[in-house]
């Protein structure tokens, strides 16, 4: 694993879900730096500014003020620029017509936000690490579709 | 028949021919008379001639007698002179002779004849004494006087022949006049006579022709009548036949042997033969008939049966009169006509008219009950009959708009009042495009009844009807169709209502379970990450409470999970797609994969069907099922499901008696759990209804109704069956028309 | 005009490499994929230089002679999926003789490395592969099956479920409608 960090964007608005992020990946070995935004707007204008660092992955909750999570999906992917992030979908519904929707418009993972926190730990473990076999292993990214 | 006709034209002709054949005697006659008279002329022609040619010749001998005379004066051949001289005077006389006949009715030439003689004589003489002289050698004196005699002699002679010449040819131009007469009147007699014969013989000609195109055109219309009459007898199927009282013979048409079912003429016409084909039954009766009419000369007609040659049965009726023949005879004229078919007619008809009154009977029952029908249908009737410009309303139409039964003119010209104004200008409409433009439409319109001022909805279909008896006519039929209408109206409403109100309850259902796990979420991570941190903190009564939340929170999130499912299943917009039964099977085998394993429940699914379905739907329900079966499972026993698959058509199945009739794809699953019993087997698909405790097992009694649901909303059918301690089965119906979910 | 590319990321790597060492005029010989031996000296400015360039190219130098050995075993792996070797010796044997380690010490460090088994890795790039025969070459399941030597469809299926939390079906469903999207467009 890289000596350097993975960076991690969530934009949630809730403050409970933010919370639990934050803390899994405390708990987690692995080298991160977790930045969350409230809403799909702040996210963006932060995405959008000149001096972001990008993340190695981003994720999203759907129903966010102001701008919702498939808004977002949308301004990421057309944006040649946020090519390389690999886009996890965040969210409550498990509905099966939602999470297809979700894929088709380009997102990479989606994760049903588990209501254990260890199950949590794990869920974004694998996340983190099939992502980094995803950019070190030379996967094609365009097949990277995770469910959890 | 044997009468002269006395005919004018034959007669003339006959007369035309004697007189002709006179006139051609006649003109043979005369030819002949005439002819004679000429060859008559011809031969006195001749005579004269000849008697000139005599005379000529006599004359001509006495020439040569001169001449020899002369010669022997001047020659002295006395011998062979005198010969020829002898000979020539032979000649003469030998003429002579023959003029004396020649004149014998002519006494003039007679005379001359005779003078002539005494000259020729005298001339003879004169040469003989010549002879003589010169034999003697006389002197030349005497010669000369002898001479010069001869020569007066000869010239008297040739006078005198000339005078008979004269006389003859006087004779001669007489007869030649005649002749000429003659040949000048013959002619023309006989031209005038041929003229007029010749006239005559055309004539006559003309007539017989004309008499023989008159002949042959009457016989030609004789020869038509009769074909005609016979053609008339084979097509009016009546044959004639008669009866010669003078010479007791019979004559039958061809027909009458053909009604028989003989060739014309197959038999010598005979009274016996005819009767030998009558039926027995009417053998007497017909004979007794036939009898008078003989002895009466009439009969009026009268019927009988008669058995044909090949042994059919035929009506024949029987008619007959005594008349006078052409010929003055008297005779029978009968006619016999084949009436079978008239007979069979007549009995068709009686059928036919029988049936008629039956029906008529039949109809002016129905014609009651129609209108009773009307009153009980609230629904009037009206015709208007194209062709006579007139209506008939039924009694219940005006009952329909609330008039009294008064005459039709007053109700067509007022029933637009009673119309709702607003509705007024479409009824006018409506019904000029059904009698301008010939459009068939039903139409409703409001009205203020006429008795009660109560507004009454009526219903109005129009028609146009051909009927070939009546007539074309256009029907309307008019129906107070208030009260279906206010059911209606208030049915739509209620249902607007209803769906509203669905609608809301379904988003709310959906948001409900949808938003309430949010927090439950939160609870059950919060209580997760204290018992990870902070567990060995609390205290027992703690940790107990702890875990009673956890269990609680548990519970409501299955309820949830399990209300959100079955929001699931009756939201509006569903997708059906055609979907391999199997592979949703698969799918939840393996969602089911933990508790399979821990139960080690053995599976047996045979082959399942691809349908259009709404496939996680279907899937839910296959989850559900397999559950349900693992989670009643008998206790230290493993499970054992089978699910079965077949085709089955509705009628044969007996849980399908009230479902809609078609073909069904029937899918058990049965278990061999703790059963249960029958009588819950309705009830078990009821939202929230449980056979068990919670305490025995975990469930919020929503997964059968959900599977309901779910079967429902595929037009399909579940039923379950159970026998306690033994097992389940679940049965389900898929309808195999996808016509279903269109 | 659209087209789709395959990526045969060997020959990219390999002719980069060639490429950035021939410009430099810098001898070498490669003696397998990510590995390179120079036959010249290089200085330390000209390494960096160079190195630098194959940076941008995303061609790292490993310094740690640890993590050379992982990504060889990532590449022993890698190359025996996607050459679709009948594998009648088992991977571990295979690794063993292949990179002449001992295959637990191997599985040791590649844990330790990259905090996950070997296993899970070969799994990996074996559903990796199988993702690109649905995407590009558009074989069915049971081709796919026989090819990565997977003893039934439904083994590779429950794999692809397990790596990826789909169905190779539902994978293939959602890249076609995003090709179908992305046609429209």
């Amino acid at each position: 694993m890289n000596k350097e960090y993975m960076h991690i964007i969530l934009a949630d608005d809730d403050e409970d879900d933010r919370l639990f992020f934050t803390d899994a990946f405390e708990e987690l070995k692995i080298n991160t730096k977790v930045k969350t935004y409230n809403d799909g707007a702040e996210l963006m204008d932060y995405l959008n500014s000149e001096d972001s660092i990008l993340p190695e992955i981003l994720f999203l909750d759907l129903n966010m003020p102001k701008k919702n999570g498939i808004e977002c999906l949308h301004e990421i992917k057309s944006n040649p620029r946020f090519g390389n992030i690999a886009i996890a979908i965040y969210s409550t519904s498990s509905s099966e017509e939602h999470i297809e929707e979700t894929f088709v418009n380009g997102a990479n993972i989606y994760i049903k936000k588990p209501n254990d926190f260890n199950t949590l730990k794990k869920v974004l473990s694998d996340v983190v690490t099939i992502n980094w076999q995803y950019q070190t292993s030379g996967l094609n990214k365009d097949n990277f579709l995770l469910r959890m | 028949m044997k009468k002269i006709l006395f005919d004018k034209s034959s007669f003339l002709l006959a007369a035309i021919f004697v007189v002709a054949a006179a006139l051609l005697f006649f003109l043979m006659v005369l030819a002949y008379k005439h002819l004679e008279k000429q060859t008559e002329s011809v031969e006195w022609m001749q005579q004269s001639y000849e008697i000139s040619a005599k005379l000529q010749h006599i004359f001509s001998n006495l020439k040569d007698i001169e001449t020899e005379r002369r010669n022997v004066i001047l020659r002295a051949n006395h011998e062979e002179a005198r010969k020829i001289i002898n000979e020539k005077m032979i000649e003469i006389t030998a003429l002579e002779n023959s003029l004396k006949q020649n004149f014998i009715n002519y006494p003039v030439q007679q005379e001359n004849l005779q003078t002539l003689d005494m000259m020729i004589r005298y001339k003879y003489n004169i040469v003989n004494k010549t002879l003589s002289s010169l034999s003697r050698e006389e002197d030349m004196e005497t010669m000369k006087e002898s001479l010069l005699a001869g020569k007066n002699v000869m010239a008297s002679i040739q006078d005198k022949i000339g005078e008979m010449l004269e006389e003859e040819e006087i004779l001669l131009n007489q007869r030649k006049d005649t002749l000429i007469d003659i040949q000048k009147s013959t002619p023309f007699y006989l031209f005038i006579i041929s003229l007029f014969s010749l006239g005559m013989l055309v004539f006559a000609f003309y007539k017989m022709n004309k008499d023989v195109k008159t002949q042959k055109r009457n016989n030609d219309e004789l020869k038509l009548a009769l074909d005609t009459s016979q053609l008339a007898e084979k097509v009016g199927g009546y044959g004639i036949w008669i009866y010669d009282y003078t010479t007791k013979e019979y004559y039958f048409s061809d027909n009458e042997y053909r009604l028989l079912g003989y060739e014309p003429q197959a038999f010598q016409a005979d009274h016996e033969k005819f009767f030998q084909h009558i039926h027995p039954e009417d053998r007497k009766r017909v004979d007794a008939k036939y009898h008078i009419m003989i002895e009466t000369g009439s009969m009026i007609p009268f019927r009988y049966r008669i058995i044909t040659k090949d042994g059919e049965l035929r009506h024949f009726q029987m008619v007959g009169e005594s008349v006078l023949s052409p010929s003055g005879e008297r005779i029978l004229l009968g006619i016999t006509t084949d009436i079978t078919s008239e007979v069979e007619s007549q009995l068709k008809l009686e059928g036919t008219n029988w049936m008629l009154r039956e029906r008529n009977k039949t109809l002016s029952i129905a014609n009651e009950t129609f209108e009773e029908a009307e009153k009980i249908g609230f629904f009037g009737t009206c015709q208007y009959l194209i062709d006579e410009d007139r209506f008939i309303l039924s009694d219940n139409l005006f009952r329909l708009f609330g008039h009294e039964l008064s005459d039709e003119d007053q109700f067509l010209k007022s029933f637009e009042e009673d119309i709702h104004p607003n509705d007024l200008k479409m009824v006018k409409m409506k019904i000029s495009s059904v009698f301008i433009q010939k459009e068939i439409t039903s139409f409703a319109f409001r009205i203020i009844r006429k008795n009660d001022r109560k507004l009454r909805y009526i219903d109005v279909t129009s028609k146009i009807i051909r009927d070939k008896e009546v007539g074309d006519y256009y029907l309307f039929i008019a129906q107070d169709a208030t009260d279906e209408i206010l059911d209606k109206l208030s049915i739509r409403e209620k249902n607007r209502i209803l769906e509203a109100n669905n609608k809301e309850l379904q988003a709310f259902n959906y948001v409900a379970s949808h938003d309430l796990q949010e927090p439950l979420r939160k609870i059950e991570t919060f209580i997760s990450r204290l018992t990870d941190k902070d567990y060995d903190k609390l205290s027992d009564s703690g940790k107990q409470y702890l875990e009673r939340i956890q269990l609680s929170s548990g519970r409501m999130r299955t309820l949830i999970n399990d209300l959100l499912q079955f929001s699931r299943t009756t939201r509006a917009e569903q997708s059906y797609e055609v979907c391999d039964l199997n592979l949703l099977m698969n799918n939840a085998l393996e969602e089911l994969y933990h508790p399979i394993e821990e139960k080690r429940a053995q599976l047996e699914i045979s082959n399942l069907p691809v349908l259009k379905v709404v496939p996680f739907q279907v899937q839910q329900l296959f989850t559900n099922l397999i559950s349900n079966s693992l989670k009643y499972s008998k206790e230290g026993v493993k499970p054992y499901i089978k699910v079965d698959s077949e085709k089955v058509k509705s009628a044969t199945e007996k849980l399908l008696s009230k479902a809609v009739p078609g073909t069904y794809y029937k899918i058990t699953f049965s278990d061999n759990g703790i059963g249960f019993e029958q009588e819950y087997a309705d009830k078990i698909f009821q939202l929230f209804h449980r056979l068990h405790g919670r305490g025995e097992f975990e469930g919020t009694g929503i997964g059968l109704a959900i599977c309901k649901k779910i079967v429902e909303n595929h037009k399909g059918y579940i039923c379950a069956k159970g026998i306690p301690g033994e097992g389940s089965v679940f049965t389900i119906y898929f309808p195999e028309e996808t016509k279903a979910f269109s | 005009m659209k087209i789709y590319l395959k990526f045969d990321f060997n020959t990219i790597c390999r002719k980069v490499l060639e490429d950035r060492l021939n410009d430099k005029n810098i001898k070498y010989r490669i003696l397998s994929f990510g590995e390179v031996e120079f036959l010249d000296q290089i200085s330390k400015e000209e390494q960096k230089a160079l190195f630098g360039e194959l940076n941008e190219y995303g061609i790292e130098i490993i310094e740690n002679q640890k993590s050379a050995l992982v990504q060889k075993i990532k590449d022993t792996i890698v190359d025996m999926v996607f050459s679709e070797r009948d594998v009648n010796v088992k991977a571990s044997v295979y690794l063993a003789e292949k990179l002449n380690h001992s295959y637990g010490y191997l599985s040791n460090l590649f844990s330790e490395v990259t905090y996950t088994s070997i296993e899970n890795f070969i799994i990996l790039q074996k559903i990796e592969h199988s993702k690109q025969l649905i995407v590009n070459d558009k074989l069915t399941l049971t081709e796919i099956a026989y090819r990565l030597n997977y003893s039934s469809v439904a083994h590779l299926s429950t794999q692809f479920k397990n790596t990826t939390g789909i169905t190779p079906s539902q994978f293939q469903k959602i890249i076609s409608k995003r090709r179908e999207i992305a046609n429209k467009k």
